[in-house]
């Protein structure tokens, strides 16, 4: 006997309930937890692939009755990985504006920035044209989206463009929201030495 | 159909060596929903200036650039300075 619409305070049944329609409800939706091969939450005839509880404060992702991965408290682990470390627990991306913090007082004719954060790994590109100049201190780019801690091994940075006469690459610094520009043998390149340049950088730091 | 852009310092973060991290949203609202946002992030390490922030971010760098923090920041760069 078919029902266009039934409104009931609650069901309580110890049998399976089918529905054909839409089932809509106002409140929340409470469901077991499912295993891996049988989802909490799946769609009809394909039982092993959907969403299940593996733990508490665990959401589990199921195809073919294998895991793919699981949000926890940490972040997101792929696959049956459920270690701290290895969860993903950030991402952002957005602008940063690189400023000379060579103590010059240079203003950059152009300089912008984007950052890209995937975990722990900051990924900040930029462009600056050097305005015209002959001071002689050494080139130090502040404005980084997020400061390196004291101590960080993991902190390059390279030139894909510089029309200047030198060879060079960028160094985050630690424990500091900057970089400055190195010449292959180590020394510093000077605001001089970028007089009037273009510079395109790319800097990958962990954080 | 109304929009509007809201500009916010929304989140505010001091690292370990006392810079502060600022984080700056920009939204655009339609009807009091999010339908954008981007963002933008600037530092201030200890020893700066920040007269000009918002509000609240003079407060964390008043109570966290100490002049304790920023002799150790400084002392930090020179470590650094000499390094290749």
């Amino acid at each position: 006997m078919p029902f266009g619409s039934i409104s009931v305070d609650e069901i309580t049944s110890s049998n399976n309930i089918s529905v054909t329609g839409n089932v809509s409800f106002t409140g929340n939706v409470t469901v077991g937890a499912g295993t891996v091969s049988n989802a909490a939450i799946s769609t009809t005839g394909d039982p092993n692939t959907g969403i299940f509880f593996p733990a508490a404060d665990n959401i589990g992702f199921a195809t073919n009755g294998v895991i793919r991965g699981r949000w926890t408290t940490d972040g997101l682990c792929f696959n049956a990985d459920t270690a701290a470390a290895n969860a993903l627990d950030d991402y952002e991306e957005g602008t940063w504006t690189p400023t000379d913090v060579s103590g010059a007082g240079l203003s950059f004719s152009t300089a912008v920035g984007i950052y890209t954060k995937i975990g722990r790994m900051v990924y900040a590109s930029t462009q600056i044209i050097y305005p015209s100049t002959a001071n002689g201190s050494s080139a130090l780019i502040g404005g980084l989206p997020f400061t390196l801690p004291s101590t960080n091994v993991v902190r390059q940075g390279f030139i894909s463009y510089v029309n200047a006469s030198v060879v060079a690459r960028a160094l985050p610094e630690d424990g500091q929201p900057r970089f400055d520009i190195r010449k292959t043998d180590g020394t510093n390149v000077t605001n001089s030495e970028l007089s009037g340049k273009t510079l395109f950088a790319m800097l990958i730091y962990s954080v | 159909m109304a929009l509007e852009k809201q500009t916010v310092v929304d989140r505010i973060e001091v690292v370990e060596v006392g810079v502060v991290q600022v984080r700056t949203a920009t939204r655009i609202v339609e009807d009091g929903n999010v339908i954008s946002t981007s963002y933008h992030r600037h530092t201030i390490a200890p020893g700066q200036d920040y007269s000009n922030e918002d509000d609240r971010v003079k407060a964390i760098c008043a109570a966290t650039h100490t002049q304790e923090v920023i002799t150790k920041y400084q002392e930090l760069l020179e470590q650094n300075s000499l390094r290749t």
